[in-house]
């Protein structure tokens, strides 16, 4: 517990500062978790770091963090788990417009969950994705990287045209919906979607060149990265070959925003020595303001390789009425759960599939809206429907969270002319 | 695995049980490309606290088996002697 009491202090101690210079015009230019396309902004940037959008010739700075700080309790059928335990991340920016309509983002995005949650990651019932001690993760979510996010973007705009290039050391790949932390549909459930790995687990990808060209809301990305996921040192950067490929069409409208994806990974799987290819669409939609909103989002992903394909919908929502906010998630997806584990070249064989579907619903209440930042407590049920090739080993799991939720955000012009 | 060596007779089963905080898959052979001793993979996939018994072993001879999840790993390879 007492890691966590630590964390908080540290979050706070990083977004406060700003605040000492707002009222500023750039708190209404930080759009971090509002998923709100910018007019003036190609749709790469949509699903990366959001952070905020360069309106001014000064440079800008800003800051949002989010922070999950709780208990988590797995009812299972034959051992039941519990941890306190934080899922949180910061995301930072600093940029600036030029004459000529061009302009320039820098973006880290960090997480301090190698130190607040466990090295094998959250328990959660059915989650599988990247590896612990060289296996397979089974029934946990992985820690985040310590850094996320590290890269920079140059826009620049001919006439209604807006053309983008990116590059990270570690970030997103022009492939799958916005993940999890920057949907406005999830930004109060701290809980990773069991469809991560079929849809958005691409937003922490070590190397990724991209480029973007947006008008009147349409927008084409194409990029390349490496496929491979992160390794199970959590607090170092991977740097690989761009041996992966992905492109990506987008359309804003107003509250809405579609896409569709489809890559390239080169062996994702660290325990797999063999190819996918991932196709996802998607449909979201936002309306409001901090206060009051509406937010939903589906998604459909899936991933081919020669053990099959795998497929993922989900539908999540989240509606906020002042202090209250009420989110759910549904969603289902097909795991190779029985056939986890490291194929050797030459091993091929159809995995048995089980399709496992959940339930989530969920409940936040700000107990104080500071000037740093907005303070909740929270808590979500989550109810499964398991398939019969996974009925002996997991019954009827229930997963319960209780929770403080910080979120804050913060930001800045750089120069002092006014 | 406790213990990477058991030694049984034949007409008997082995239990495994998994006291570990994650998933194990347990199947006969060195590795994946040298499967045997169709027995063990009755025990199979296992969550923490799970247990399952082998199928019965009908014939003196030594059975090796591993870990599906952990491959490799030399603390989840095993030995089964049915004498």
């Amino acid at each position: 517990m007492t890691r966590l009491v630590v964390f908080f202090l540290i979050s706070l101690a990083a977004v406060t500062p700003a605040r000492a210079q707002d009222p500023s015009p750039l708190a209404d230019t930080i759009t971090a978790s509002s998923g709100e396309a910018s007019p003036k902004r190609p749709s790469a940037a949509q699903a990366g770091p959001p952070h905020h959008h360069p309106s001014s010739d000064a440079w800008q700075w800003g800051v949002e963090g989010n922070v999950f700080a709780g208990y988590n309790y797995q009812l299972r059928k034959f051992t039941d788990f519990d941890e306190v335990e934080s899922q949180n991340w910061l995301m930072t920016s600093l940029s600036k417009m030029f004459t000529g309509g061009s302009s320039l983002q820098i973006n880290g995005m960090f997480s301090f969950e190698p130190f607040t949650l466990q090295d094998i990651g959250s328990p959660q019932v059915f989650q599988t994705g990247e590896t612990f001690n060289g296996g397979p993760l089974i029934d946990y979510q992985h820690p985040h990287d310590l850094i996320m996010n590290l890269g920079a973007e140059y826009s620049h705009g001919f006439g209604a045209t807006t053309v983008t290039i990116a590059g990270y050391v570690v970030g997103p790949a022009p492939l799958g919906p916005p993940v999890f932390m920057h949907r406005p549909s999830a930004s109060e459930n701290p809980q990773s979607p069991l469809s991560h790995h079929h849809q958005d687990s691409t937003h922490v990808t070590p190397g990724v060149v991209s480029i973007g060209v947006e008008r009147a809301g349409f927008g084409i990305e194409a990029g390349a990265f490496h496929g491979q996921e992160p390794d199970e040192d959590r607090l170092d950067l991977d740097t690989a070959a761009l041996d992966s490929y992905s492109v990506r069409a987008s359309w804003a409208d107003g509250p809405w925003q579609f896409q569709a994806s489809g890559g390239h990974l080169k062996t994702p799987e660290r325990k797999s020595p063999y190819d996918e290819t991932r196709l996802t669409a998607s449909a979201a939609y936002f309306k409001g303001d901090e206060n009051r909103s509406t937010a939903w989002l589906a998604a459909f992903g899936q991933n081919r390789d020669v053990f099959g394909n795998l497929e993922s919908y989900l539908f999540e929502a989240q509606k906020r009425a002042g202090s209250n906010a009420f989110y759910m998630r549904a969603e289902t997806a097909a795991k190779d759960i029985l056939d986890a584990g490291f194929h050797p070249i030459g091993i091929k064989h159809t995995h048995r599939q089980s399709q496992v579907s959940a339930l989530t619903l969920g409940y936040v209440r700000d107990i104080a809206n500071r000037s740093f930042g907005r303070f909740g407590i929270g808590g979500d049920v989550t109810g499964y429907l398991v398939p019969d090739n996974l009925e002996e080993s997991y019954g009827s799991p229930w997963s319960f969270h209780v929770f403080l939720r910080y979120h804050g955000r913060a930001g800045a012009r750089l120069d002092h002319n006014h | 695995m406790t213990p990477l060596e058991i030694t049984i007779d034949v007409g008997q089963r082995v239990t495994f049980v998994n006291n570990d905080q994650r998933a194990h898959d347990v199947v006969g052979g060195i590795d994946p490309s040298h499967p045997d001793c169709p027995e063990i993979i009755q025990a199979g996939f296992l969550t923490p606290g799970q247990s399952r018994d082998t199928g019965i072993f009908t014939s003196a001879r030594t059975c090796e088996y591993h870990d599906h999840t952990a491959l490799g790993v030399p603390a989840f390879q095993g030995r089964i002697i049915i004498r």
